[in-house]
C-alpha cells in the first residue's frame, strides 16, 4: 500500500452511516421486507433523514434556496414546521406532533 | 430456542477475506460471530440472528429505538469496512435477513455473475463522501420594522429577500463548481439528498455528494481542502468522509 492511501480520521457520524445503509428506507434483498417509511414512531430526525433520502433532489436541492436554512430560527418550532412541510412535499401523511 | 435467520452484510471475492479477520468484529446482534462463507467464486459475509429480534413483526419497534439502531448500524458498517480494507465489497443494506443460511446461499449463487461484475468494478476503489457546508446567519434580533412606516418596512423586506437570493445563487454556483472539480479526479459521482440542519446548527449543508475513487488516490481530499481555502471568506467549507464501501455505486438490481 502506498503512503497516499486514504484513511479514516475517526468514527463516522451516525447520519452519514444511516443515509448509506438505509438508502431509501426499504430492504429490497432478503426474506424480511421492511419499509421504514411505514414506521410511524421513528424519531423526528430519522424520519426527516429517510424522507429526504427518498425524495433526493426533488426536495433536497431546495433546502437552502430560500433563507429558511441559511438563518437560524428564533423560535423552537422550526423543526416541527420543517417536518410538516417535508411530509407534505413527500406526499406522506402529516404527523400528529407537527400538525398543530 | 427461537428460530435462527442469516443476516447478510456484503459479498466479497472468495479468498479475499477469511472469518479470522472478523473474529473480533461485533455482529449486528452482538452475540453470534461474523463469518465468511464461500459460494463458488464469491463469498458472503454473514452472521446468525434470532428471528425473534429480526422479523417483520419486531423490526419496526427495534428500528424506533435509536440506541438499537445505532449499535446495529455501526456493527454493520464496521464489518463492511473490514471487508473494504481487504480489497473490495458489495455492501448490502441494514437488516438484509434470510430465514435460513440456505436461503441466503441460494440468493448469492443465483447472482454470482452480477456480483462478480460489481466486485470487479469496485475492486481497489472506495467511495468518498463530500459535504459542502455554509455558515448560517445569526438569528436576527426582532427589529422595529413592523412599527416603522409602511415604506421602510417594504424596503427592508425587499433588501433581505434580495440578499437571500444572492446568497442562494452564490451557493448554487459554488456547488456546481466544486462538483465539477471533484468529478475530474473521480471514476464516478453520485448525488445524495442534502440534509436539513438542526435548528441550532451553525452550518447548513448545500452539497452531499459521493465519489468513487482509487483507494490510493487522495486528489478529492486535496481538492476539498483547496476549495475550502478559496471560499473561506464566504463561510463555506467542504468536509470529506470515508473511505466508505461503494454504497452509491452498486446498481440496485444487484441487491434485489
Amino acid at each position: 500500500m502506498s503512503s497516499r492511501d486514504l484513511s479514516r480520521s475517526g468514527p463516522a457520524q451516525l447520519p452519514d452511516v444511516l443515509e448509506r445503509i438505509l438508502d431509501k428506507g426499504i430492504v429490497i434483498a432478503g426474506d424480511i421486507q421492511i419499509n421504514l417509511l411505514d414506521i410511524e414512531l421513528l424519531t423526528v430526525k430519522l424520519r426527516l433523514l429517510i424522507a429526504s433520502v427518498d425524495k433526493a433532489r426533488e426536495i433536497g436541492i431546495d433546502w437552502w434556496d430560500g433563507d429558511a436554512f441559511l438563518s437560524r430560527p428564533r423560535g423552537q418550532n422550526g423543526l416541527e414546521e420543517r417536518l410538516r412541510r417535508l411530509e407534505s412535499a413527500a406526499g406522506l401523511p402529516v404527523s400528529d406532533q407537527a400538525k398543530s | 430456542m427461537s428460530a435462527k435467520g442469516a443476516y447478510l452484510y456484503g459479498v466479497v471475492v472468495a479468498g479475499d477475506l477469511g472469518s479470522e479477520a472478523l473474529a473480533d468484529q461485533p455482529s449486528v446482534d452482538g452475540g453470534h460471530a461474523v463469518r465468511v462463507v464461500s459460494y463458488g467464486r464469491v463469498a458472503a459475509i454473514l452472521s446468525d440472528v434470532s428471528l425473534d429480534e429480526f422479523d417483520e413483526a419486531t423490526l419496526p419497534a427495534r428500528l424506533n429505538d435509536i440506541e438499537w439502531l445505532e449499535r446495529s448500524a455501526r456493527a454493520h458498517e464496521g464489518v463492511l469496512e473490514r471487508a473494504l480494507d481487504a480489497g473490495g465489497v458489495v455492501p448490502f443494506r441494514l437488516c438484509t435477513v434470510y430465514r435460513s443460511e440456505e436461503a441466503l446461499g441460494q440468493f448469492v449463487v443465483e447472482r454470482e455473475a452480477e456480483l462478480l461484475r460489481v466486485l470487479d468494478r469496485v475492486a481497489g476503489r472506495v467511495e468518498l463522501g463530500v459535504k459542502g457546508l455554509v455558515a448560517r446567519d445569526e438569528p436576527e434580533a426582532d427589529t422595529d420594522t413592523q412599527s416603522g412606516t409602511g415604506l421602510a418596512y417594504m424596503q427592508e423586506r425587499q433588501r433581505r429577500q434580495a440578499d437571500a437570493r444572492q446568497r442562494a445563487q452564490l451557493i448554487r454556483t459554488c456547488a456546481d463548481l466544486a462538483n465539477a472539480r471533484f468529478k475530474e479526479s473521480a471514476i464516478a459521482a453520485a448525488m445524495m439528498a442534502v440534509r436539513p440542519p438542526d435548528d441550532n446548527a451553525e452550518e447548513a449543508m448545500f452539497l452531499n455528494a459521493a465519489y468513487l475513487v482509487r483507494a490510493d488516490d487522495d486528489a478529492v481530499v486535496h481538492e476539498a481542502a483547496a476549495l475550502t481555502a478559496d471560499y473561506a471568506g464566504q463561510g463555506i467549507r467542504f468536509e470529506v468522509t470515508g473511505p466508505w464501501p461503494a454504497f452509491n455505486f452498486v446498481p440496485p438490481e444487484v441487491a434485489s
